[in-house]
């Protein structure tokens, strides 16, 4: 590509990036910095450093973030590898149902976990009912073991993402060189450690990233398991301090410079040793049929991997249709109505619209973005692409309530981001861009990942034969990475439909309310609040689980078949 | 399957109404929709209630903050008239609205002059247990009233092996370790105030019956002995941080953790008590959920309605504050749902500020007849004297004593517990010197006041870590036996 329009579609990125993220980021950041008379300060970041509750709040996170980031792998890479290599029974289902994480509302998400497995929720009503545990002393099972609670809840949630993306990764590969290496007499744990698995890192690389840092400042988790001495949580309550405490802004300031070394230090490691595959496979993907033992028994993982990510689900669900669920293993008396009060409920039906036009906007906008700079990413050779690479990757890190706070100042009226809400303070335009900012990161590291796994030659042969740019990137590069894109988007999306801190402050009139906002919104409903706010989730649920299997649909008939459904 | 509301719709009223709010959606709702029928009654005119609702007290301060500072550049520019497009703040607990005051965002209510006699007769009276019910500048005035009190889970009491809880030192009780859900008093100033009654009744308590020592002066011994019942209130303190499960900042989440059973007891506003009360309620009139307020503990304050400065239809805001005060505005708070003087569908369990509406022909339907607050509230009278100035202090000490330290904390309570109290261990846990009443009105409101945060930050982790070291030691000793 040439160095020109590279720096050219940087600039134009940079831009972009730097008006809707990086201006509200330093602008709720500049707390952290300001001396108490004006001008500069480094005294609170150096508090951060001198506090050892915020030390200990830090190494926290970070074990947090490994443990959840390692925990993903182990969970996701063997059932990718699975998906990829073998027939099953069920396994065009199973390989959906995998993905059911991805779909979990926020607020009653957390709500649902507790039912299931408060001191009278289901699971140990199960265990009583089956004399496993004394019913006058039941465990607290949120209570107790906190931290690798948080790390598997987080793992449980996260594994679609490296799934995701090891699953297109490892569609690149040419089953040539496997079967070569057979061929020759190689076991199987070294085909897998020589071939498969240097093959596919820059796809391990991509999805363990993200899982790291939303791990590392993740926030719902640990709220609900109080597990308070993590620095996400330390962040959101002092940001809400009524002393207007800089501390939590130091910290955040911290995070995400730590966020930014990690990430930088084992892009170096591991994603920039990336082998390229020669061309398209040369032979057909040699996917076996299992015998149907064999195939039972990955079946049967897959199954209860998918049951257990989904405790939360059940919950909502079960959460939904209950009149009252205490101490039982299911809701006692069972009750549609209040699916008839929340449907008919006037925040409802425009939510759902609003949601779907900010999804459908915000998803769209990233494609655009993310492909460009991917692509100044891997083909151009213009400097500093590493580092352009690590900024795409802030908006994980920074909390969600520090930007939505930047972009609310920053849009009122005589502000500099005025013009996105207009007169009519429609907050549609902001919306669609802050969901997009933060969902670009997904959609980048998937097309980086595309980009880095399809071969240049053949693009390069294109232009020899005259293709012009455009025609190439048309016609050969994006069908090539758009199984990638595809997984980037689906992300993108399913995320921007369940973003919180976004659509909780600039969502300000009913009219324009998110589903996310109107969930919340139902959960102060006295009396069945959470039971209503069950219903919209579920509601969301299906809806997005529809949505996502449409999706797969779609790209698999377009993306050499990964995602066939 | 999702069927359509006939509900108005901005576009079409003929006026629009914008209220920012932390209250329930149901009060929303119901408070809302009996405004809507008035207005088109009295005018003719179909109206549209904006609610903005950013969530808490807490969201909707930063949120005004930054609105008013806007606003206020806008004006310092030459352009706007300083409005921030919100017309009502409706809600949000006294100390609220007190500060947005003293920020000068609020402007004089009509509803004073035009209904003289509530506030003259005492209707509406000017304080009540030591809170005020409204503004001396007229600026805000108390739409309905809140206490704090202790909600508890009856099997979860069982459970423990302990009685209903009926003060604030029941709460002290070992049996309750890992079980009680607290409110962060750094979050909310109505949670600060809960804390603070507290400490004020430990202090009365003490003041009750002072014990002058030979040779003391009267007034010395006044001092000495609030100083005293300080440190009880705040050892008091320290041993039900101790036996929390967390501290939150979302105020419905104590009720339902203690009405699933998550948590035996907790701290929580009494419309919620009442509310997750009656959920529960079998036929015989019991429920697993009970609210109590706790004997000679709490005062009776004042949820606040006030119109904001700027706003674009300052008439219509007075007129619905003035529609608050009105009778009918006032029973919708605890009238029957679908009585003559109740509201629609759901009760809202809360109570009216007006004192001359609890007669026998109200109170027939009201949902809370039993209530009665203002003959039940009098044992406790908030004297500002003893604790208003170390208010913030207080706040500072439950973060860094309870809050920041709490995983030591609850160690160190642990090892006490199983221990079963060692006489040596327990004088290390009861050493508050370093949050005495003098350090809290000096050297820690020095720090608060100063505005300078740096120093603020140094206090918090000095204190900390004495805090945490003395904790350490604790678990140590007791784990030693001594």
């Amino acid at each position: 590509m040439k160095n020109n329009r590279a720096i050219l579609i940087t600039a134009a990125v940079i831009a972009f990036f730097t008006v809707f993220f990086l201006f509200p980021m330093v602008y709720a950041l500049q707390a952290a910095f300001r001396a108490d008379g004006g001008g500069f300060t480094f005294k609170y970041l150096l508090g951060v450093f001198r506090n050892p509750i915020y030390l200990e709040g830090l190494w926290n996170a970070l074990r947090v973030g490994i443990g959840s980031m390692v925990l993903a792998i182990l969970i996701a890479f063997p059932l990718a590898l699975a998906s990829h290599r073998w027939v099953f029974p069920g396994k065009k289902w199973l390989g959906v149902l995998i993905l059911a994480p991805l779909v979990l509302p926020p607020f009653v998400g957390a709500v649902g976990v507790k039912e299931i497995l408060g001191v009278h929720g289901s699971f140990n009503a199960i265990l009583i009912q089956f004399g496993m545990m004394d019913a006058t002393n039941p465990r607290d099972w949120l209570g107790q073991g906190r931290f690798f609670g948080v790390i598997l809840m987080n793992a449980l949630h996260l594994y679609p993402i490296l799934y995701m993306n090891v699953l297109a990764a490892l569609s690149k590969l040419d089953p040539a060189m496997e079967q070569a290496a057979q061929n020759l007499g190689c076991p199987p744990w070294e085909r897998f450690k020589r071939i498969t698995l240097p093959l596919c890192m820059p796809g391990i690389f991509s999805g363990a990233a993200v899982v790291f840092i939303w791990s590392f400042t993740e926030l719902g988790v640990p709220l609900v398991f109080d597990y308070t001495r993590i620095s996400s949580v330390q962040i959101y309550d002092g940001i809400k301090d009524l002393n207007q405490n800089p501390m939590p802004y130091a910290l955040i300031f911290v995070m995400v410079l730590i966020s930014t070394i990690i990430y930088l230090v084992s892009k170096s490691l591991f994603a920039n040793k990336a082998v390229v595959v020669e061309g398209k496979p040369s032979v057909a993907s040699n996917e076996r049929i299992l015998s149907p033992a064999k195939g039972m028994i990955v079946s049967a993982v897959f199954m209860s991997i998918f049951v257990i990510a989904c405790i939360p689900h059940i919950g909502v669900i079960l959460l939904s249709v209950s009149g009252d669920w205490y101490g039982t293993m299911l809701p006692s008396d069972m009750t549609l109505a209040h699916y008839g009060e929340g449907l008919s409920h006037p925040l409802v039906v425009p939510s759902i619209q609003n949601s779907l036009f900010y999804g459908l906007g915000a998803t769209a906008l990233d494609l655009i973005l993310g492909t460009a700079i991917a692509w100044v990413i891997v083909r151009s050779t213009m400097r500093g692409r590493h580092l352009l690479d690590a900024l795409m990757m802030l908006p994980l890190a920074v909390p969600g309530l520090v930007l939505a706070f930047g972009y609310l100042a920053l849009s009122q009226p005589g502000q500099p981001l005025d013009f996105l809400v207009g007169a009519s303070n429609n907050p549609a335009m902001l919306l669609i861009i802050a969901y997009a900012v933060r969902r670009l990161p997904y959609v980048v590291r998937a097309a980086v990942a595309g980009l880095q796994q399809s071969n240049v030659s053949l693009e390069e042969a294109a232009r020899t034969m005259g293709a012009t740019a455009q025609s190439t990137v048309r016609r050969i590069a994006l069908p090539l990475i758009g199984a990638n894109l595809a997984a980037g988007a689906i992300l993108a999306f399913a995320f921007a439909m369940l973003e919180v801190s976004d659509s909780l402050i600039l969502a300000q009139q009913a009219e324009h309310y998110p589903i996310t906002k109107a969930i919340y919104a139902l959960l102060s409903t006295l009396g069945n609040g959470h039971e209503l706010a069950a219903a919209l989730g579920v509601w969301a649920m299906v809806f997005l689980g529809v949505a996502l299997i449409g999706a797969f649909t779609l790209a698999g008939k377009k993306a050499g078949g990964i995602f066939r459904f | 399957m999702l069927k359509r509301t006939g509900a108005i719709k901005s576009w079409t009223s003929d006026r629009r109404l914008t209220v920012m709010t932390p209250h329930n959606e149901t009060i929303q709702r119901e408070l809302g929709a009996a405004f809507i029928d008035y207005w088109e009654k009295k005018t003719g005119e179909s109206l549209y209630i904006d609610w903005r609702v950013p969530g808490g007290s807490n969201e909707i301060r930063m949120v005004l903050d930054s609105l008013y500072q806007a606003a206020d550049k806008r004006v310092a520019d030459g352009d706007g008239d300083g409005g921030i497009g919100v017309d009502v703040l409706f809600g949000g607990g006294q100390l609220f609205f007190e500060q947005e005051q003293q920020k000068g965002r609020l402007v004089e209510l009509n509803v004073f002059a035009e209904q003289v006699d509530l506030f003259a007769n005492s209707s509406i009276p000017a304080s009540f247990t030591g809170e005020p019910f409204y503004d001396d500048e007229k600026q805000w005035v108390g739409v309905c009233l809140s206490q704090f009190g202790i909600v508890y889970n009856e099997d979860g009491l069982r459970a423990i092996g302990v009685e209903a809880p009926k003060t604030w030192d029941d709460l002290a009780d070992p049996a309750y370790f890992g079980k009680l859900a607290l409110a962060d008093p750094t979050k909310s100033g109505s949670v600060a105030k809960a804390f603070e009654m507290l400490v004020q009744q430990k202090m009365h308590d003490r003041l009750k019956n002072i014990q002058q020592q030979p040779g003391e002066p009267m007034d010395k011994a006044i001092a000495r002995t609030k100083r005293e019942g300080w440190t009880d209130g705040i050892r008091l303190i320290q041993k039900i941080a101790a036996n929390a499960r967390y501290f939150t900042d979302s105020a419905t989440k104590i009720p339902h953790d203690v009405a699933q059973g998550d948590a035996v007891a907790g701290i929580c506003i009494d419309f919620y008590g009442r509310t997750y009360n009656q959920r529960f309620m079998q036929p015989d009139g019991s429920s697993r959920v009970g609210w109590v307020a706790p004997v000679g503990g709490t005062s009776l304050s004042v949820d606040p309605v006030a119109v904001l400065r700027g706003a674009a239809e300052p008439e219509l805001a007075q007129e619905f504050v003035s529609f608050l005060m009105s009778e009918r505005g006032q029973l919708l708070w605890n009238g029957q749902p679908g009585s003559s003087i109740g509201t629609n569908k759901r009760a809202l369990r809360r109570l009216p500020v007006r004192r001359d509406l609890y007669i026998p022909e109200n109170l027939a339907q009201f949902t809370d007849p039993e209530a009665m607050p203002f003959e039940n509230s009098g044992d406790f009278v908030y004297d500002p004297e003893l604790t208003q100035n170390v208010f913030g202090s207080l706040r500072f000490i439950i973060r860094v004593m309870c809050m920041d330290s709490h995983d030591e904390l609850k160690s160190a309570w642990k090892s006490l517990i199983d221990a079963d109290f060692p006489v040596r261990a327990m004088a290390i846990f009861n050493d508050v010197s370093e949050v005495s009443y003098e350090k809290a009105q000096h050297e820690i409101k020095r720090a608060i006041e100063s505005g300078s945060k740096i120093d603020l930050v140094e206090q918090s982790i000095r204190k900390g870590t004495v805090f945490r070291v003395n904790f350490s030691k604790v678990k140590n000793m007791a784990d030693k036996g001594r």
